[in-house]
């Protein structure tokens, strides 16, 4: 006997908000990876200064709820912000690069594109991952072809 | 208790279940007024959280180095990967799910494998199908849980970042396995599916 489809339609008795969220985290890859790179350095820095989320509240004098927002990855955070991290964990997270350099280069085979302008200084020792790669003091990092949005 | 969810009408669906389970690594504070969709938004919500998955992979540190995997991993490349492999696994599910035909929502039954590998050599078929889908690459730890309740019918119970071999092995994996038998039940209760009903098998990889 096959499912009751019917039944199971009857059962639903709403839509799942799962695709929407999942187009606006497709929509907003390019800075969401900017924002969750900084969010691991940031736990990964409290970890090694035995230092809690309590604690960084406090040195930068915003509350714990800011804190956790700001370490979940998914806040467009203010530059202002960036700096004030950078200054009370005495890390370096963001940097412009002196001499820019663009490269859209498309993969035939792979069909991807690596964009090189800005780097993120993660000081994280080199993977073997193919979603990370270290070159110098500067970590480059693969973009998915579908993840180009920009201006969409 | 639970309830029922559409993602794709007659094709995928996911369970929301009340009250909403608690997870020891979720923010308490992550779905307020009523937020909370179902346990696949709620999964992927996870999975995209950095907080979420470092306490994860601190409470499970001694799963990262135990040699399960090729490589080992610490912390912070634990999340990375986790990071990455739900951003692919969530563009193929939303690939599909956008394509908006029939003969795409097929395309649902090459992501999906029975949870019991024993359960390939069966005939008849059990009932309910237990199924998971894999994340991209041959070493993803994350898995989707659902039952496959027909042809290209789905639904979706939970999921997890399996670190070990068996699901037998670790608590919360023990939980989505007991949800998913708790789902079955339900099913059956509201008379969605017959205990008599033959399911054909199918096994397709990603």
């Amino acid at each position: 006997m096959k499912a009751n489809v019917e039944k199971l339609n009857q059962l639903a008795d709403n839509q799942s908000t799962w695709i929407e969220k999942a187009q606006e985290r497709r929509k907003n890859a390019p800075w969401l990876g900017h924002s969750r790179n900084i969010a691991v350095k940031v736990l990964s820095t409290l970890r090694s200064k035995k230092m809690n989320q309590v604690e960084l509240a406090a040195e930068m004098g915003v509350s714990p709820q800011q804190i956790n927002k700001i370490v979940k990855g998914k806040e467009n955070l203010t530059l202002e912000t960036i700096a004030k991290l950078e200054m009370h964990l005495g890390i370096s997270l963001i940097k412009v690069p002196e001499q820019p350099h663009f490269n859209i280069q498309p993969y035939k085979q792979y069909k991807k594109a690596i964009f090189t302008s800005v780097y993120i200084n993660t000081n994280i020792s080199a993977t073997k991952g193919s979603y990370q790669r270290q070159i110098g003091s500067y970590t480059q990092y693969d973009v998915h072809e579908k993840n180009l949005h920009y201006g969409n | 208790m639970f309830a029922l969810r559409t993602i794709i009408e007659n094709c995928l669906y996911a369970v929301r279940v009340q009250p909403k389970p608690i997870d020891p690594f979720e923010f308490e504070d992550n779905y307020e007024n009523d937020s909370y969709s179902d346990e696949f938004v709620r999964l992927f919500d996870n999975w995209n959280d950095v907080a979420y998955l470092d306490a994860f992979f601190d409470h499970h540190q001694k799963d990262l180095l135990a040699g399960f995997f090729r490589e080992t991993h610490t912390i912070e490349e634990a999340v990375h990967k986790t990071l990455d492999e739900a951003e692919r696994l969530e563009s193929k599910l939303l690939d599909i799910a956008e394509r908006g035909s029939t003969s795409s929502y097929s395309n649902l039954q090459n992501l999906f494998k029975p949870v019991f590998e024993h359960e390939k050599s069966q005939y008849p078929i059990p009932v309910l199908q237990k199924s998971k889908v894999y994340g991209d690459g041959e070493r993803s730890w994350l898995r989707v849980y659902a039952l496959r309740i027909d042809n290209n019918l789905y639904v979706i119970t939970g999921g997890a970042i399996k670190l070990t071999k068996t699901m037998n092995d670790r608590p919360h994996l023990l939980a989505e396995l007991e949800k998913m038998e708790l789902v079955k039940k339900w099913l059956i209760e509201n008379q969605v599916i017959d205990l008599d009903s033959l399911i054909e098998f199918m096994e397709v990889d990603l």
